[in-house]
C-alpha cells in the first residue's frame, strides 16, 4: 500500500472481516489506514457494520435481576469523556448517502450539498463554493456517486492538502486542493497527470475562495499519478519545478 | 414472546440517536432510557460470543459503563446509534476471547464442532422476536460457506484466519465469502441507512 492509500483489490475485501471484528490487530491498523483513503471501502464498512449489528440484535436476551442496578451504580462513579474536538479524517459519507446522492443528482441546488458533504469528509472546506459548482455539479455528482468512486488524499510538501474522488468507470475525477501557499507574482499552480514516463498537463489550479483552489473535474485517461508544481505564467508543456504535491491514483 | 426487545417501538418515539447527546451531557434519565433499549442486545451478543453467563454479564456491564463514558464520541455520520453500541459490545466480547486465548492458547481445532452449532442456535431463537426470525431467514438464504463464515466470525468471535482453519479453506476464500455473505445479508435485511 502506498503512502497515500493506493487501493489494493485485496485489502478492499477486508471490509467483511473488519465489520465482523475478525481482523488481527496488525491487519486492523492497516485496514483503518486504508479506510482513510478509500471512501468506497468506508461506505461499505458502514453498511456491513450496520448489517452485523442486526445479527447482534437478533441475540437479545433479558438481563438478570439486579443487573440494571449494578450498571447504574457503576455509572454514577464514572466521569464522562469530553467530546472529541478534532474532526475525523475518515472519509465517510452519510450511511444512506448512496441512494441519497443518486436521488439528488437531478436537482442542481441539491447536488451542491452532495459535493459539500462528500468532500468535506477529507476536511476540505467547501463553503462558499456553490455558485462555482452550479454548472458542473451534475457531472461531479456522477463521479462521486459512481459505484467505483474512491477517494485519495495527499499533503503538499509545503502546506495544504489535495483530495480527489475518482471513478475509473466514469473516467474522471473531482480534484480539490486547499491551503496551498500563495504563489509568487507571475507564477501559478499547474496540475499534471502521469502515466509511467508520460506527463500531460491537466491545466491550472485557479484560486477559489479563501484557502481553496477551484474544484476541478479532470479526465483521468490512463493516469496513475497526479502532481502539482509551481510554474511561471505561460505555456509549459512539461513541469519545470519539483512537485510540491503528488498523489497515487488508485487502480 | 414479549415486546421487551422492542421498547423503542411506536409508543416511544425518541430515537437512540437523540438520547446519546443527552447521555453525553450526563443526564442519568437519558442513560436509563438508553439502557432499556440496548441492554438486551448488548448482553445477548456478548453471551453469544463468550457463552459463559457470568463472564458475559461482567463484560456487558463494562460495555454499558463505556457507553456512558464515551457517549460524546458517537458520530451519527458513521452509522446508527444501535450499530455504534453493538459494535462496541461485539468488539469487547471478541477482545475478551482473544486475550483469554493468548493466555490459555485455545486450540482452534476445539472449535471445529462449533461450525454447525452457530447456525442452529440462531434457528433455536426463532421464537424470541421478529428481528431474530428475519435474521434466521436471511442467514438461510446464504450459501453454506458464506453462512459458516459469517456465523463463525461474528457469533463465534473467531478471526477470519481461524475461520479459514476451521473450514479448511484458503484465507482468500473466507475473506471474500465473509464479505459476500454480509453483503447478501445487508440486502436481505434491507439495511439501507
Amino acid at each position: 500500500m502506498s503512502e497515500h492509500g493506493q487501493i489494493h483489490a485485496d485489502i478492499h475485501t477486508l471490509t467483511g472481516p473488519y465489520a465482523a471484528n475478525a481482523l488481527s490487530a496488525g491487519e486492523l491498523r492497516n485496514f483503518e489506514r486504508h479506510l482513510t483513503a478509500c471512501s468506497a471501502c468506508a461506505q461499505e464498512t458502514v453498511e456491513l457494520r450496520e448489517t452485523a449489528a442486526r445479527l447482534a440484535q437478533a441475540t437479545a436476551i433479558r438481563p438478570p435481576q439486579g443487573f440494571r442496578e449494578q450498571v447504574l451504580a457503576k455509572v454514577a462513579t464514572v466521569r464522562q469523556l469530553p467530546p472529541a474536538v478534532a474532526r475525523s479524517l475518515i472519509p465517510l459519507r452519510r450511511p444512506n448517502s448512496r441512494a441519497w446522492l443518486t436521488r439528488l443528482t437531478l436537482g442542481a441546488a441539491a447536488s451542491l450539498t452532495v459535493v459539500t458533504v462528500s468532500l468535506a469528509m477529507v476536511t476540505v472546506q467547501l463553503q462558499g463554493r456553490m455558485a462555482l459548482m452550479q454548472q458542473t455539479n451534475g457531472e461531479i455528482a456522477a463521479v462521486l456517486t459512481a459505484s467505483d468512486a474512491q477517494m485519495v488524499k495527499a499533503n503538499a510538501t509545503t502546506a495544504g492538502t489535495g483530495a480527489a474522488v475518482l471513478s475509473r468507470s466514469q473516467g474522471r475525477m473531482a480534484f480539490l486542493a486547499e491551503g496551498l501557499p500563495q504563489p509568487e507574482k507571475g507564477q501559478h499552480y499547474k496540475l499534471w497527470l502521469i502515466h509511467g514516463d508520460n506527463v500531460r498537463s491537466a491545466g491550472i489550479l485557479s484560486p477559489g475562495i479563501g484557502q481553496e483552489m477551484k474544484l476541478r473535474l479532470i479526465d483521468l485517461g490512463d493516469a496513475d499519478r497526479l502532481a502539482i508544481t509551481l510554474e511561471p505564467f505561460g505555456e509549459s508543456a512539461y513541469p519545470t519545478t519539483l512537485p510540491m504535491l503528488q498523489m497515487a491514483l488508485s487502480v | 414472546m414479549s415486546s421487551w426487545n422492542f421498547p423503542a417501538q411506536p409508543d416511544d418515539p425518541i430515537q437512540l440517536e437523540e438520547l446519546l447527546p443527552l447521555v453525553a451531557k450526563g443526564e442519568i434519565s437519558a442513560f436509563e432510557d438508553m439502557y432499556e433499549r440496548v441492554a438486551a442486545p448488548v448482553l445477548g451478543i456478548i453471551q453469544r460470543v463468550l457463552r459463559d453467563p457470568a463472564q458475559s454479564e461482567e463484560v456487558a456491564q463494562e460495555v454499558l459503563v463505556e457507553l456512558w463514558r464515551t457517549a460524546s464520541r458517537f458520530e451519527a455520520v458513521r452509522g446508527s446509534a444501535m450499530t455504534w453500541v453493538l459494535t462496541i459490545a461485539h468488539r469487547r466480547a471478541v477482545d475478551r476471547v482473544r486475550s483469554a486465548q493468548s493466555a490459555s492458547d485455545r486450540e482452534v481445532r476445539a472449535g471445529r464442532q462449533a461450525v454447525n452449532r452457530e447456525y442452529d442456535e440462531v434457528a433455536e431463537q426463532v421464537e424470541t422476536s421478529l428481528e431474530a426470525e428475519q435474521v434466521r431467514r436471511c442467514l438461510g438464504s446464504l450459501t453454506e460457506i458464506q453462512r459458516e463464515s459469517v456465523t463463525l466470525a461474528y457469533y463465534g468471535g473467531y478471526s477470519y484466519r481461524e475461520v479459514a482453519e476451521l473450514l479448511s479453506l484458503p484465507l482468500g476464500t473466507v475473506k471474500t465469502r465473509l464479505r459476500d455473505g454480509l453483503i447478501r445479508l445487508r440486502d436481505c435485511l434491507g439495511v439501507t441507512r
